[in-house]
């Protein structure tokens, strides 16, 4: 907690950016930014070394991959396969909001049927998807239905349970405050359960994103070969090492941006919260 | 007693009984053992008591966020159930909603009666500034120092325009020098609004020094002990209050008052911790 | 009656099922009493052995998992210039689905048991590591204070004396988490890798349409997943005693 003088904010943001503080937080940035760039710069050259001396199947080196994703960017597979992967992502990650954030609000304020359903909701959260891969054949087929149900199975539970614990941990002290000054029920709602729940809401869709993320490789290596998942199977089966690695590492950039783009959402929307003011 | 004044707000036979359920055993517990309390236009009535002596339960059964097991509240002679425009309450933890900007909190209360954005806009600002928080208007309160913060809380509670102001322990959670300062803005506030207020304190200085009358509450239940009048003269800004003879004789009497309760209070929870031990 | 509630929910839940499987088409969805009976079949037959065999596997590569990701997040929480070469780079290792890099692992570790372990550990180590860097990176700093007034003065006691224990709320959230990804890492590792334990059964049952041996199959995945979660969950309760 800051404990500033009456005078001042002690976060107020209202001192207009500076040519001066930007260039000191470029340099702050610089150097907070040099070890981990040494570090990958020192991974990457001793795994080129190794991939160099040893069967360039085991370790493709970091040259042979770039030219891999070169060889599949020329062809148009990597940016077809990239659109198909996108799609089946993007659409079930809002279908999982769609179902998810109204079933998260009504578990929130009913109890009764939170504390039935949500063992069932448990149960299916901790079902691998992988194994519900043949079942998921028999349902859906092995199309685009099948592969969007399947990513979102795991993604729209942790909507649910987050959304349902934020309308839950409502503040007791702000349902008392608001009800002092006379709100009722639907101004109570919308002045202090909402807003109170944003941040839990925001905590769920991030983990939802890494589930989705993980459900669509799922999918498109077990299910249906097609999309970034399909050219790593495929690629690896032929021992295009290279190839599946730079795979491997769009996924990998996705998944950082995409994960990365919601905790910034989250910290953005949270920035009210008491720890944001300590950093 | 201040039989001269019309009563304001007129407390009678409030009882409360809470019922506790600890690992599966009922039992009961008496809060409140019956206060009758009065206080009348325009006056300002702190209400101290040792810790367990029911002073917040009191607070909230008259802003009508609790309900009693026995007794009435009334205002103006007709009796209250819930909470309403004729009361407003500054709470001891500020109770401010940390994503609303301090001007949004300050409005609160004219956007739960759904008053003309404009005009609501206008009379947020005023107080505001009237606490002496102009520029922090879009500040969130975890900008704010808490003295800051519960200035924000006595703006919202002004702009809410009610007859009766329910302060409980609002300087408690504040540093000892901003709290003076406080004490003293809340009294310049007082003198231009005239509102009657109601002020829970666990603070004898405080309680003394704000006050027309000290009503004083025993421990558990919590009863009325005593109601000491405040005889020193207005505008105690503008003078050394603490210096005046009259403000240690009233502050000698109360405080041989609570001392018998404190320490038994205190032997008791000792028993208490030893038990739970 | 607290699980009055449970049981009625559980009938409708179940008998809707049942419903369903005898007016549909059992194949696709078999009635739930089928799916009992299958059930009941495999208990007396081939599932304790694969269950057994699956959690061998879970067990191996689980605790190596604890033991690296506790040993490398102590030292990476502890060493401010190891925390900033490698902490930036927790965040997408995080984020990249373990499944992945599962033909990867094929390739480097083979079929064997060890193909396996890796898939396993791979899965449960980074929520392990970045819990237990995260606790032993945010040590109350006056608790390593007071230990070195009174005379700690090595780093291993301090660690032992005062980082461990701070930390312990983190390590058994890390642990809670990484045992959960740990039976998914399981679960990929049986299916793609090599048919063994669980994963032969569901294979097995999946391919040859015998629906309900295969609902009956994958049950004991949730059950062992939600089973160690509560338990983990338990013993956060009981070493949290002393935060509250």
């Amino acid at each position: 907690m800051s404990t500033s003088p009456l005078s001042t904010p002690a976060n107020g943001g209202t001192s207009g950016p500076s040519p001066r503080g930007a260039w000191v937080r470029v340099r702050g940035y610089a150097r907070d930014m040099t070890p981990p760039a040494l570090a990958l710069l020192v991974f990457l050259a001793a795994w080129e070394t190794l991939g160099r001396l040893t069967d360039p199947i085991l370790f493709a080196p970091p040259s042979r991959v770039w030219s891999g994703f070169l060889e599949l960017l020329e062809t148009g597979r990597m940016q077809r396969a990239f659109g198909i992967t996108m799609n089946a992502l993007s659409v079930s990650f809002l279908l999982s909001v769609v179902v998810g954030l109204p079933l998260g609000l009504v578990l929130g304020r009913w109890k009764l049927l939170s504390d039935v359903v949500e063992p069932y909701l448990d149960a299916i959260y901790a079902t691998p998807r992988v194994v519900l891969v043949p079942l998921i054949i028999l349902w859906f087929g092995v199309g685009y239905e099948g592969r969007v149900f399947l990513i979102w199975l795991g993604t729209f539970i942790p909507i649910v349970i987050n959304t349902a614990i934020g309308v839950r941990n409502a503040r007791r002290d702000l349902v008392e405050v608001a009800t002092s000054f006379g709100a009722d029920e639907r101004q109570l709602a919308r002045h202090v359960i909402l807003p109170g729940s944003v941040p839990y809401i925001m905590a769920g869709l991030r983990i939802a994103m890494g589930r989705a993320l993980v459900g669509v490789i799922v999918a498109e290596i077990f299910l249906d070969l097609t999309g970034l998942g399909g050219i790593i199977q495929t690629e690896s089966a032929y021992f295009r090492t290279h190839r599946m690695l730079a795979a491997v590492l769009v996924i990998a950039l996705l998944g950082t941006v995409l994960i990365g783009a919601f905790g910034w959402l989250e910290k953005r929307f949270a920035a009210w919260k008491e720890s944001a003011a300590s950093s | 007693m201040s039989d001269s004044k019309n009563v304001k707000l007129s407390i009678r036979g409030i009882r409360k009984v809470f019922h506790i359920r600890r690992a599966g055993v009922r039992s009961e517990l008496l809060a409140l053992g019956g206060i009758d309390l009065d206080v009348a236009d325009h006056e300002f009535v702190s209400v101290i008591g040792p810790s367990g002596s029911g002073k917040t339960t009191l607070l909230k059964i008259v802003a009508g966020l609790s309900t009693p097991t026995d007794g009435t509240i009334a205002i103006d002679g007709r009796p209250v159930t819930g909470p309403g425009d004729d009361r407003a309450v500054v709470f001891q933890t500020f109770g401010l909603f940390p994503w609303k900007t301090v001007l949004d909190n300050v409005r609160f209360p004219l956007d739960i009666r759904d008053t003309a954005a404009a005009e609501a806009d206008r009379l947020a600002r005023a107080n505001i500034a009237k606490v002496g928080l102009e520029g922090f208007e879009d500040a969130h309160p975890h900008q704010l120092s808490g003295g800051m913060q519960q200035r924000v809380g006595l703006a919202r509670a002004l702009t809410a325009d009610p007859e009766i102001l329910l302060m409980d322990e609002p300087f408690g959670a504040i540093d000892a020098q901003t709290r003076e300062l406080m004490q003293e803005e809340l009294l310049k506030l007082w003198s231009e609004t005239k509102k009657s207020v109601m002020f829970i304190t666990h603070d004898l200085d405080e309680a003394v020094l704000l006050a027309d009358k000290v009503v004083v509450l025993t421990g558990q239940p919590g009863t009325v002990q005593a109601v000491v009048d405040v005889p020193l003269p207005r505008r105690r800004w503008e003078y050394d209050v603490r210096a005046e003879p009259e403000f240690a004789r009233v502050r000698h009497e109360i405080w041989e008052m609570l001392r018998e309760g404190i320490v038994r209070h205190e032997a008791d929870e000792m028993q208490a911790a030893r038990a739970a031990v | 009656m607290r699980y009055l509630k449970h049981l009625v929910f559980a009938l409708v839940v179940f008998g809707a099922w049942e419903a369903g499987g005898r007016f549909g088409n059992p194949d696709v969805l078999p009635p739930f009493s089928a799916v009992v009976a299958a059930f009941v079949d495999i208990l007396f037959g081939p599932l304790p052995a694969a269950l057994l065999e699956s959690l061998r596997l879970l067990v191996i590569g689980f605790s190596t998992a604890l033991a690296l990701g506790v040993f490398l997040g102590l030292i990476v929480g502890r060493y401010r210039w190891l925390d900033r070469t490698l902490s930036p780079y927790f965040s997408g290792l995080y984020a990249l689905p373990t499944v992945a890099l599962v033909p990867l692992v094929l390739i480097w570790f083979g079929f064997d048991l060890s193909g396996r372990v890796v898939v396993v550990f791979l899965a449960s180590f980074f929520p392990i590591l970045i819990n237990v860097y995260q606790g032993a990176r945010d040590t109350p700093p006056d608790l390593l204070e007071v230990a070195r007034s009174f005379g700690v003065r090595h780093e291993w006691g301090l660690v032992r004396r005062v980082v461990i224990p701070a930390a312990v709320p983190f390590i058994l959230a890390g642990v809670r988490l990484g045992i959960g990804r740990g039976v998914v890492g399981m679960a990929i590792a049986e299916v793609y890798l090599r048919l063994s334990g669980l994963g032969t059964l569901i294979a097995t049952y999946g391919s040859s349409f015998q629906t309900a041996y295969l609902i009956a199959a994958i049950l004991p995945l949730p059950f062992l997943g939600i089973v160690l979660t509560k338990l983990l969950a338990l013993l956060e309760r009981r070493f949290q005693v002393w935060s509250t």
